[in-house]
């Protein structure tokens, strides 16, 4: 029984996703996607790795960008399209169902002037990561910015502790509203400098376990090819 | 020796709290000094499951790919769209197993069929998904038989091992969930964790000698065999009749409980508390027929079901028919596999939790009034043939060819635990 009620609750998971993260994070990310959609200029063509239900994309949207949103999802890409659609600004956006690490096979190099993914990538190890950030600076063009916002293992090892029983206090109600374990990654600019990113600034909330991180794709001269190595 | 005994902890641990997700760490695991021709096997992420598995890989060198399932066993995974066709062509991706082997060949444990398209994995990566033995430690025998799958592989089994660690798992959760009480009521509280635990431990050790559930009779059996123990109990030591009453009261909804656990521990189970409610019995919404027009005969929804439900029939025609469909326990990896959707819904519905397949509601709520004549194969005779049932045209008949139907399949998926590989 109690595991029935359970199956359920996770069973209507993907429709409280919004207000599910907003609690869990204690309302910063709503703050956070409003500072990345500040970033964005009109006309950019902009990609939101993990869109979810596209309350990001909307706001890139609005921005007048022209928003590209890929998720794993079915019913995460129908979301973002109903969003963009209620907000009448269906025409600039595109959603392909993809996984992350499926990024060039939709896109080609340079197709991009940003690339942002909020709550996403912090699932995955450092392999993933490093796959998914070469990925992002072949589909950048230079110059192109890359803006990622996680949860990341705190940089002090007393803080670490604490945030460990944090999380084990928090285990169950993540576990129960988002469905998603949380992996940490430990070093985040870390990961996007090793995939050829320039760091522009780092921000961090919470005692340094949510982070912003903005990065530039440097511009090459004309002999290299916005290629990765 | 310390091996021996850290191997152990972790497996009581696990036992404890199967109802959680434990996830390890992603990505391809060399076992032994794997080579461009070894063999690649999948599984999910939960801790357990990775450990079990590479311990019945020693000794032989391969690799085991390690994909996310967010920490839960891959069965309920895959049933809840957790571990999918992207999970696995992730995991493909960043291994980079296209370089790393020659041939294109993932031997996927069976219990991923419910979420994961084969068809996707081979189209975006180039490998083909070969299903693996329904039972993790048959995977030595897998392996000795030259990668295939004996007639004894196919079927789930709920043995006594799965049942106990069931029974353990689960009454543990109700424990746990009922400690306040303890704070205050610590007698109370002890008394009624006692009774959970030995409740669950009854109904599932005996649960093959049990009455199958139909019209609410195994659950009244168990419930009055405990009653008449306690009554007994009760007039040896007596026990004053307000005492009797409230734990007969308690007892009783112990009962009850793992009744209803039984129809809906999990996502893949086959029936809901409204269900049984009404009904009295555990049985699925969903009842599959095939459309033979449809039929391409690649024999998938065979290879998947773990509940034996499929033959092939290899005389008149080359098609698979639905003997079994009271056996199903609405797992839909036959559903999910199909690759012409031509599996129709009897009863046009469906629990409505499995959703890693596109447009399940309408596809199941599909008119299949064309094929009330496929019902002939329903109970027909069916044998074995090179590991796939085969129908027995000619002797189709109504005599009682269906055995009746096994304890094991009927509620495999409270098991959906660690056979879940
Ligand atoms: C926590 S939500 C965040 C959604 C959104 N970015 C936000 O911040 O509100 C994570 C999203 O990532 C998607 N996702 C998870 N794994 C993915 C994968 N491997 N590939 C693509 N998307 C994935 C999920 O479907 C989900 O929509
Ligand atoms: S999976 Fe579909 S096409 Fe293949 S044998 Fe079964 S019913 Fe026929
Ligand atoms: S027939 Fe039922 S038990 Fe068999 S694969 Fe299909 S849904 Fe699962």
């Amino acid at each position: 029984m109690l595991m029935y009620g359970w199956m359920k609750w996770v069973e209507i998971a993907p429709q409280r996703y919004d207000w599910a993260v907003t609690v869990m994070t204690f309302g910063r990310l709503d703050h956070i996607k409003e500072r990345i959609a500040n970033e964005v200029r009109a006309g950019d063509h902009v990609l939101d790795i993990g869109c979810g239900t596209g309350t990001l994309a909307v706001r890139c949207l609005r921005k007048s960008a022209y928003v590209t949103g890929i998720d794993s999802s079915k019913y995460m890409i129908e979301q973002t399209q109903r969003h963009a659609s209620e907000a009448g600004l269906a025409d600039r956006l595109v959603v392909v169902q993809d996984s992350v690490t499926q990024l060039r096979k939709h896109f080609g190099d340079g197709s991009f002037d940003l690339i942002v993914s909020t709550m996403v990538l912090g699932e995955f190890p450092r392999e993933y990561l490093s796959y998914v950030m070469r990925d992002c600076r072949a589909l950048l063009r230079p110059g192109g910015r890359l803006i990622i916002a996680d949860e990341v293992l705190p940089d002090r090892l007393l803080t670490r502790i604490f945030y460990a029983i944090g999380l084990g206090l928090l285990w169950i109600p993540n576990f129960l509203l988002l469905r998603r374990p949380l992996f940490p990654i430990a070093d985040l600019p870390g990961v996007i400098r090793a995939g050829g990113f320039q760091i522009k600034s780092i921000e961090s909330w919470a005692a340094s376990s949510f982070k912003m991180v903005s990065a530039e794709s440097p511009i090459l001269d004309a002999a290299t090819p916005g290629m990765v190595p | 020796m310390m091996t021996r005994i850290k191997d152990l902890g972790w497996e009581l641990f696990h036992i404890f709290f199967r109802h959680f997700n434990f996830p390890c760490k992603l990505g391809l695991i060399n076992v032994g000094t794997p080579g461009e021709n070894s063999p690649v096997f999948l599984s999910g992420n939960y801790t357990l499951t990775v450990q079990r598995v590479l311990r019945k890989l020693r000794g032989i060198d391969c690799y085991l790919l390690v994909a996310n399932s967010r920490g839960s066993n891959v069965w309920c995974a895959a049933g809840m769209n957790e571990f999918s066709e992207y999970d696995v062509i992730d995991a493909i991706n960043v291994a980079n197993l296209g370089n790393l082997v020659k041939h294109r060949r993932i031997i996927a444990p069976v219990y991923s069929a419910p979420g994961v398209d084969i068809s996707a994995v081979k189209r975006e990566t180039g490998f083909n998904i070969k299903w693996g033995p329904t039972h993790l430690d048959d995977l030595p025998r897998f392996i000795a038989a030259g990668f295939k799958r004996t007639n004894d592989m196919f079927q789930v089994k709920f043995g006594l091992q799965d049942r106990l660690e069931q029974a353990v798992s689960t009454a543990w959760c109700y424990t746990m969930t009922i400690a306040l009480i303890g704070l205050v009521w610590p007698i109370f509280f002890f008394t009624v964790s006692g009774l959970i635990f030995f409740v669950y431990l009854f109904g599932f050790t005996l649960y093959p000698l049990f009455p199958e559930e139909r019209h609410w009779r195994r659950t009244l059996t168990i419930t009055a065999l405990l009653t008449t123990a306690m009554a007994l109990w009760a007039l040896w030591s007596g026990w004053a009749t307000a005492d009797f009453l409230l734990w007969e009261g308690v007892l009783v909804a112990v009962c009850l409980l793992m009744a209803m656990d039984c129809c809906g521990s999990t996502p893949l189970h086959k029936s809901t508390i409204k269900h049984w409610l009404l009904n009295g019995d555990y049985n699925s919404h969903f009842s599959p027929v095939i459309d033979p027009s449809l039929c391409i005969n690649c024999v998938q929804c065979i290879l998947v079901c773990p509940c034996d439900v499929f033959a092939a029939r290899r005389d008149a025609e080359n098609t698979v028919v639905v003997v079994k469909p009271d056996r199903c326990e609405e797992c839909l990896a036959c559903f999910k596999q199909c690759p012409t959707d031509a599996i129709f819904n009897r009863s046009g519905e469906v629990k409505g939790d499995v959703k890693s397949i596109p447009n399940l509601e309408v596809l199941a709520a599909r008119d299949w009034s064309h094929l009330k004549s496929e019902d002939r194969w329903i109970g027909a005779a069916t044998g074995l043939r090179g590991g796939l049932p085969i129908v027995l045209e000619g002797r189709t008949t109504n005599a009682p060819t269906v055995p009746p139907r096994r304890a094991a399949s009927e509620s495999a998926a409270t098991s959906l635990i660690e056979i879940g590989q």
